[in-house]
């Protein structure tokens, strides 16, 4: 045994199981709720990529170029930490909407 | 009343709902082909509907499909009044408004702070409904036009309006002045009647008070004087000989057994002589292919629909006969095999 090893505390992470068989239907929901908001997302892209042609503007370089404000870095925080708690109250075995 | 407008998110949110339940669907009928080819197939399948469920349960519980189809279908449940709720809330300015126009006009919803529901509905979340079909200040809208109109008329096969029209035009005459609709709800069985019997006077029962104020807008919003009112359809409180025809549209199978022959009963007692009972419900499950069956028994025992086997199991003809009706005629009307809606229809003597 190396000197160090009798000071060092380590977990065997790849024999570690944190969640367990009662918690796996929550599991599939959460992954449902997430499906639902990647969708809801995905849906309000088409509609946003479709409003913008219909007036003859071309954003896509723009969006992938864009650098957050200070202001709408904060909104985009708040929206990020609604759809984190949407996925863990969905772990949880709660409802979600 | 005008098609619902949601914004963004819950437009897509119950879109997706609805997506959800019909890959459920999807799913179930792989399962159901996989037990129809098994060798398990070719023995009658149990009339108990327990053993029935063990049987097919053997055959195809462990199919991922199986399960992936009860996840989608479990999560759809526990979620989708949540989801139409939410995809109102983020309306309600808008919407509230324009509903509220629409509370006064030639429909009226006589109110009775002294009525107590009975028991069996007052402690059932039918549907899965959380706290219950009164949870929330427009309940009505919620369920009667964005869970009906935006989520359920895409699952479900066939046209869910169309079927309601089907069951009013299935009435033996045209010359009702007095029409008795049990269960009447946010009113969309009202409309049918309406269409169907535009001379008639319609009075519509139903014990959700949220469920009626929609209805009195709806009939509000095509200027038609229905009378609306929380009562039991078992105890109506009419007086007898009051109406020509006594109808209703998948009210039964939210009901036990007995509630049910208490309701025929109510409904022979308020009908004048020579007057006619149309009811409508879900299709009998002896009538239904067995597996049919089954899916239907598993979608009730998991989507709040706690008497539907109770109720899809009783004999309505018979339960007419005994409750005194005569010319008494009971079946689906519907596409086969499944036939739905199921109308079961008699008259008074006289």
């Amino acid at each position: 045994m190396a000197d160090y090893a009798q000071y060092a505390v380590a977990g065997d992470s790849k024999a570690r199981r944190i969640l367990t068989v009662d918690q796996l239907d929550a599991l599939g929901e959460a992954i449902l709720a997430l499906t639902s908001e990647v969708w809801i997302l995905t849906d309000r892209q088409m509609v946003l990529e479709e409003v913008l042609k219909s007036t003859g503007l071309d954003v896509t370089a723009a969006v992938d170029m864009f650098v957050p404000s200070a202001e709408f870095e904060k909104r985009l925080d708040a929206k990020r930490d609604k759809l984190i708690a949407s996925i863990m109250t969905a772990l949880q075995g709660q409802s979600i909407a | 009343m005008e098609s619902p407008k949601l914004a963004q998110r819950g437009r897509a949110a119950i879109n997706f709902q609805a997506g959800i339940g019909i890959a459920a669907g999807r799913l179930m009928n792989e399962c159901e082909r996989t037990f129809l080819a098994s060798p398990a197939a070719n023995a009658p399948l149990p009339e108990d509907l327990d053993e029935r469920h063990e049987a097919v349960s053997a055959v195809i519980g462990d199919m991922p499909a199986y399960k992936l189809q009860a996840l989608l279908s479990e999560w759809r449940g526990r979620s989708h009044g949540a989801v139409a709720l939410a995809a109102f809330e983020d309306v309600r300015e808008t919407i509230a408004p324009q509903l509220q126009a629409l509370d006064d006009g030639p429909s009226t919803l006589e109110s009775d702070a002294d009525f107590t529901p009975p028991a069996y509905w007052a402690e059932t979340e039918f549907h899965r409904t959380a706290g219950g079909w009164d949870a929330s200040d427009f309940n009505g809208y919620v369920h009667g036009e964005l869970l009906h109109k935006l989520m359920l008329a895409k699952m479900f096969s066939g046209d869910i309006f169309a079927q309601r029209r089907a069951v009013a035009q299935a009435a033996p005459r045209r010359d009702y002045k007095r029409i008795l609709e049990l269960g009447a709800s946010s009113g969309h069985f009202t409309i049918a009647l309406d269409e169907t019997f535009p001379e008639a006077e319609i009075t519509g029962i139903d014990l959700s008070p949220r469920m009626l104020e929609h209805a009195k807008r709806v009939g509000n919003s095509r200027g038609t004087d229905w009378r609306l009112a929380v009562r039991a359809a078992e105890d109506t409180g009419f007086a007898d000989a009051s109406f020509d025809l006594v109808a209703s549209f998948n009210l039964f199978h939210e009901l036990s057994p007995p509630v049910i022959e208490a309701v025929l009963a109510e409904a022979f007692r308020v009908l004048a002589p020579g007057g006619d009972m149309i009811m409508s419900d879900v299709p009998r499950f002896a009538e239904l292919p067995p597996l049919t069956a089954w899916r239907f028994d598993q979608i009730a025992k998991w989507g709040g629909e706690p008497f539907w086997r109770a109720s899809a199991c009783m004999d309505l003809g018979a339960a007419a006969r005994a409750a005194g009706f005569v010319d008494v005629t009971a079946g689906g009307i519907g596409a086969a095999p499944i036939r739905h809606p199921y109308v079961l229809a008699g008259r008074k003597p006289g």
